[in-house]
């Protein structure tokens, strides 16, 4: 099984993506997913409250879980971007994207496995600061890398 | 009673002495008269580079009359423009000529892109997007420069100099 490696250019935008640029395209998925949810609750509690008292029950019990429910989000979030598009939103300002390790575009059982593990446990991404091609454990266990593509 | 040695020669020798003595004369007075005219030659070539000389000197000074002329009807034109009376006159014409016909081609350019306002559309969209490449850009190179600074820590510390080479992207689904 050989790698196809690409030829880094001088002064390149290609090579593999650092610690930094994925660490700033996660905070704005974050960012944008945690804002999405909780606009999302305010307005489900809102319409609860209109509904009746079992609505707003049930929107009581979802918001109490959210602190559960969130990362779930944010996993299934991940995982449909990249296995769709290789790459989500907050990584495609940073001009990133999710290859596997020969290149190729991300299935949906390595997308799966990489969002839940960086949603449940994001601080095994903290790997990718000493590795050589910059995986964290996410990207260790889908067999994934982030590379620089515009 | 003397003898005067003179007389005592023949008249022949005396008339010899004399001739040679003549030409002798007249060798010295020819020498004289030749080293008179060099210096009288000479004379035009030392007048020559003199002139030039002089010609040098009265070009080099008219030159620098001429600059502090050009400075000192520049220092008095700059003070002249800012005096009271000379901003008052500018004031009264900009208010007399400028103000309309600067109101009049504002109000046609207006009217022109209530009828018309794909004309400043594409402009206006352009600009939009130009703003937003040149964010994103900053983003970009902020943190690729943050990458830079990361990797060349831990390079150091644990002593890498191999760069891994990335893998080449499978294109796009269509």
């Amino acid at each position: 099984m050989t790698q196809r490696a690409a030829t880094l250019p001088v002064g390149a935008q290609a090579g593999y993506a650092g610690p930094v640029s994925r660490s700033v395209a996660y905070l704005l998925d974050a960012l944008l997913v945690s804002t999405l949810a909780t606009g999302t609750a305010a307005v489900a509690g809102l319409v609860a409250e209109a509904i009746g008292p079992w609505a707003r029950d049930l929107t009581h019990a979802f918001v109490a879980a959210y602190v559960v429910v969130l990362p779930l989000i944010f996993a299934i979030y991940l995982g449909s971007f990249w296995w769709l598009a290789g790459r989500t939103p907050g990584m495609a300002v940073l001009g990133m994207r999710v290859v596997t390790v020969r290149g190729d575009r991300v299935r949906w059982p390595a997308a799966l496995i990489r969002a839940l593990v960086l949603a449940y446990f994001p601080i095994g991404a903290v790997w990718a600061l000493v590795d050589r091609r910059h995986q964290g454990l996410h990207d260790k266990l889908a067999r994934t890398t982030v590379i620089h593509h515009r | 009673m003397t003898t005067d040695p003179a007389s005592a020669q023949p008249a022949v020798a005396r008339w010899g002495d004399a001739a040679v003595g003549a030409v002798y004369i007249a060798e010295e007075i020819a020498a004289a008269w030749f080293a008179t005219a060099r210096r009288a030659a000479a004379l035009p070539d030392e007048m020559g580079r003199r002139f030039d000389v002089a010609a040098s000197r009265g070009a080099t000074e008219r030159a620098r009359a001429r600059l502090r002329l050009a400075a000192t009807l520049d220092a008095t034109a700059a003070r002249l423009a800012r005096t009271t009376v000379v901003d008052r006159m500018v004031d009264a014409q900009l208010d007399r000529v400028l103000r309309p016909l600067v109101t009049a081609v504002l109000d046609d350019v207006l009217a022109l892109l209530e009828r018309e306002p794909e004309r400043i559309q594409a402009l206006v969209r352009g600009q939009r997007d130009t703003m937003v490449d040149e964010l994103v850009g900053r983003i970009r190179s902020g943190a690729a420069a943050g990458d830079s600074a990361v990797d060349r820590l831990t390079a150091r510390m644990l002593r890498r100099d191999r760069v891994v080479p990335a893998p080449v992207p499978a294109p796009p689904l269509e």
